[in-house]
């Protein structure tokens, strides 16, 4: 395969265009899905091919293939070449890139132990065991679980003289138990099923190996789940009205995805997500001076190794530009976009933040959240919930929804806890809060501290077209809201 | 490229040796380009082949998938699948019965896909500056094949091919969405589909008419239907509904929706396309799910998605019985209310009673005694599918074709509901 992409860096060379790069990806997944203790559906996906990306006249070609015969790979950076010569004759903006300096690196992303060195009883073993000790609950009607396993090596070659190999991994999964209580949702009655997942919904995806499984602790959790849905049986409904919240664990993770992280994707600024991902509310105006949010919300960017595992995580990007901090928002006020060398060159910025990635070789690298993480403050969680008379603490999320602006939300949990009198006093059940980004962030009083610090991360952030998911990580300590609207009247 | 998907096949087969394999194989070429008033921002041409390979045990499917057909990659995915099935257990054969035929495969010059894009993006943009407005869209045209086969000699092959282009239109504050598909890529008319976004936009632009929270009279385009009901459908699987586990358990036969809305499962419609075979190999069949808002059916044998998509049981051709009204009939019927033509975050917020939220977007219109009196802005809904779809009063009789994931299509009217909760 070397010699391939050697003979293809020397074809790059000889184009007579801006710039081209190309990435030769391997792809490996894993997917275990069990219920009930018993391996439900097991799925082992491979897939290697080689996409080129050619900038000519000002515009971008792209070409992606499986077939590696020499032949089908010179075939496609033709395609790639010419689909750019096409589009610069009707181009109205030129592209130009920010640059990006000529790199030879290889990274392998450290991993305790690689799934892919695991037999599938040992990978299994804990959360199968977990799902057994939730099914013999009273009560319990299921028990299901999902591990996750990614396994990614990129070789990235640019005409500028770039050779980046990087192996990264991804692994998260998740497991819940669920109970059938007497439905309030409407007044015929019925059953409605409640649900307590550990560690989300969604998972907890971390720039890790099997660690990242053992971490999660699966089989000790079960017994807190098992006792809260117990209790969600004879919980009162979340009420409708104003009350404190604070937020910790996979659904600030959501809060901070779906508001600041799309938000500060600079690509929606110029449109180019209209007719999919959307817009977004930070424009350029705003950079550098305007509060959007308050003194206690910093919020970064950061592909690097430095506040954790992310599940974004790299060294370099599918540009070949190496992973960097960034501030989006500095102690409230707005101060950078993610961006690409594009939209870098756009913002007249002389590099971009590095956050460019595809999913896979036959897709076209987009700008992406990659760790997109909000600052330790101060103290614990329960100097939290001591300072708040009336309510909440929401942990798992259940649904969500964001205008195109990202500004108006509305985002439901599995359960809450209800605080009163700076005590947790007992579980609601689902609690549906919603607001507006600006006036949302701009209540947040206090984070807490570093003590409290974890990584969260989701496996399945949906963008672009042909459509490609990406995996996001997101650091995180609780933080606190004041005054927010809960229900639907 | 039956010709290469046959000697794929052949040759898993043959290292194979024995195993009660069923192999499905997907193949797909062209492009899709994305656009602004600036030309082209983001663009792909692809080329992709990958084969899946299935394997039932006691407790259920293992599925390995791979794109490297080398002798080396094939012995690589199925030493995976026996780690993972050490025991594998024989399907049951697939009956013999003739599967729809559905012609989807129509000429389709690969090598000229980004010339064709380039033209009709140029095309698009020269009418949208000429009516100076701004615009973002897409055009994509694919050819793919589908291929299932086992040992024991089953081979079922569909070619399709695609095109797709959508525009969002924007003119003086005005979003206008509208777009086409067909498997026949010379049905595009790309001045059609700009003038239809267009359309909407201009009269989005009118003004501004805040949504006060109530329930109101609307009138939703095919796209948003498909888009409202997509947490329902699930539902339809009748093993889920079997084990009580889905909204329709115990209503087979009950009145569930409006005497106006009726809905199929029907690839045999003329005006429908997709895989005539399910991801088992079972032909594909009409169910009736429901008529005249009674449930009548559920999907089970011939609609398997297992291995392909998230939920086993999935309607992938769903055709919505069209009404005896215009579009501006419908209209004409509305004292006040909005037109919601796309939405936007659509999300479940409680399963029983189907509660959901989103918004309306790219050209959702504030009607009064039948007129277009401007755009509805910050249009937040949350409501009962139950509710709504029990509130259905009328369809046109235009029915529009949309593209339904990767296998399927939907044939949808305009529907008419006479009560949405904007919040």
């Amino acid at each position: 395969m070397e010699k391939l992409l050697l003979k293809l860096q020397n074809s790059l060379g000889r184009l007579s265009c801006e710039d081209a790069d190309f990435r030769y990806v391997e792809l490996e997944r894993m997917r275990l899905r069990s219920k009930n203790g018993i391996l439900e559906e097991a799925k082992e996906t491979f897939s290697r091919g080689i996409g080129f990306r050619v900038l000519n006249g000002g515009a971008f070609g792209f070409s992606a293939t499986s077939d590696l015969s020499e032949k089908s790979v010179l075939k496609h950076l033709k395609i790639a070449y010419e689909s750019a010569q096409r589009f610069s004759k009707i181009r109205h903006t030129e592209v130009k890139l920010a640059s990006a300096k000529p790199v030879k690196s290889r990274w392998v992303m450290p991993v305790a132990k690689d799934p892919w060195k695991l037999g599938l009883k040992e990978k299994i073993g804990p959360v199968i065991e977990a799902e057994n000790r939730l099914c013999w609950q009273e009560g319990m009607d299921s028990a299901a679980s999902l591990l996750d396993f990614t396994r990614k090596r990129i070789i990235f070659v640019s005409k500028g003289g770039s050779w980046i190999e990087q192996v990264l991994y991804r692994t998260g999964g998740w497991i819940y138990g669920e109970t059938w209580v007497e439905s309030r949702a409407f007044s015929g009655g019925g059953s409605e099923k409640i649900r307590r997942s550990w560690p989300g919904p969604s998972g907890l995806f971390l720039g890790q190996g099997y660690e990242a499984i053992e971490n999660l602790k699966f089989i000790e959790e079960t017994g807190r789940l098992a006792e809260e849905l117990k209790e969600l049986r004879k919980s009162p409904e979340a009420p409708t009205g104003n009350f404190d919240l604070i937020l910790k664990g996979s659904i600030l993770a959501l809060q901070i995805h779906e508001t600041f992280g799309h938000a500060s994707e600079s690509d929606r600024v110029y449109g180019y997500e209209d007719n999919f991902g959307g817009r977004t509310f930070l424009n350029p105006g705003l950079l550098g001076g305007a509060p959007v949010a308050s003194p206690a919300v910093t919020l970064v960017s950061d592909a690097g190794p430095n506040l954790g595992p992310g599940t974004g995580s790299f060294a370099y990007d599918d540009e070949g530009v190496s992973a960097k901090r960034i501030e989006i928002v500095k102690r409230g006020i707005f101060t950078g976009y993610l961006t690409s060398r594009e939209t870098a060159s756009f913002l007249n910025q002389p590099e971009s933040t590095a956050n460019m990635v595809a999913e896979d070789w036959s897709h076209y690298p987009l700008i992406r959240m990659t760790n997109t993480s909000l600052l330790p403050g101060r103290g614990s969680l329960p100097d939290l919930i001591q300072d708040i008379r009336e309510g909440y603490l929401l942990d798992n999320e259940l649904s969500w929804s964001i205008d195109e602006m990202r500004l108006d939300f509305q985002i439901g949990g599995e359960a809450g806890y209800r605080i009163h009198d700076g005590k947790i006093k007992g579980l609601v059940r689902f609690p549906v809060y919603h607001g507006n980004t600006l006036d949302f962030w701009k209540s947040c009083d206090r984070v807490a501290g570093k003590e409290e610090w974890r990584f969260w991360g989701f496996p399945d952030c949906g963008k672009g077209g042909p459509y490609q998911e990406a995996f996001t990580g997101h650091g995180l300590s609780p933080a606190r809201f004041r005054n927010v609207r809960f229900g639907r009247e | 490229m039956l010709d290469r998907i046959r000697k794929a096949s052949r040759r898993i087969l043959d290292h194979a040796e024995g195993l009660p394999l069923q192999i499905f194989i997907r193949a797909k070429k062209g492009i899709l380009a994305r656009f602004t008033n600036n030309g082209v921002h983001q663009n792909g041409f692809q080329e992709i082949f990958s084969y899946t390979l299935r394997l039932l045990t006691s407790s259920g499917p293992v599925f390995a998938e791979s794109n490297d057909v080398s002798e080396l990659g094939i012995q690589e995915t199925l030493r995976r699948l026996r780690t993972v099935a050490p025991d594998p257990e024989p399907f049951s054969p697939p009956p013999k019965a003739d599967t729809p035929k559905k012609r989807e495969h129509f000429p389709f010059p690969l090598e000229k896909a980004p010339e064709r894009a380039a033209q009709a993006v140029q095309e698009a943009v020269g009418i949208l500056r000429r009516a100076q407005a701004s615009a973002n869209g897409y055009y994509s045209a694919y050819e793919r094949f589908f291929y299932l086969s086992n040992p024991e000699g089953l081979e079922l092959f569909h070619p399709t091919t695609a095109v797709r282009f959508g525009v969002t239109a924007i003119k003086g504050g005005g979003k206008g969405y509208f777009s086409f598909y067909h498997p026949d890529p010379c049905r595009l008319d790309v001045p059609h589909v700009v003038q239809e976004s267009l359309r909407v936009a201009e009269a989005a632009s009118r003004q501004e008419i805040p949504v006060p929270p109530g329930e109101y009279e609307c009138i939703f385009s095919p796209r948003a239907f498909l888009e409202l009901i997509e947490p329902l459908r699930r539902h339809f699987d009748a093993r889920l509904t079997q084990d009580g586990k889905s909204v329709f358990t115990g209503l087979l036969g009950k009145q569930v929706f409006s005497k106006e809305f009726t809905m199929r499962e029907d690839l045999g419609h003329p005006r429908q396309f997709g895989i005539p075979f399910d991801s088992e190999g079972h032909s594909k069949r009409r169910v009736d799910l429901v008529e005249g808002g009674v449930l009548k059916g559920l999907l089970g044998e011939g609609h398997s998605t297992r291995g392909l998509l998230e939920h086993p049981f999935y309607p992938q051709n769903l055709v919505v019985e069209e009404g005896t009204f215009s579009l501006q009939e419908l209209f004409e019927k509305i004292e006040r209310g909005i037109f919601i033509n796309k939405i936007w975050y659509h999300t479940l917020v409680r399963e029983p009673a189907m509660e959901v939220t989103g918004l309306a977007t790219a050209g959702s219109l504030y009607l009064e005694k039948g007129r277009i009196v401007g755009r509805a802005v910050h249009l937040r809904y949350h409501d009962s599918l139950f509710s709504i779809l029990n509130s259905v009063a009328g369809a046109s009789r235009e029915q529009i074709l949309l593209k339904d994931g990767e296998m399927g299509a939907a044939l949808f009217p305009y529907l008419w509901v006479s009560r949405l909760r904007v919040v």
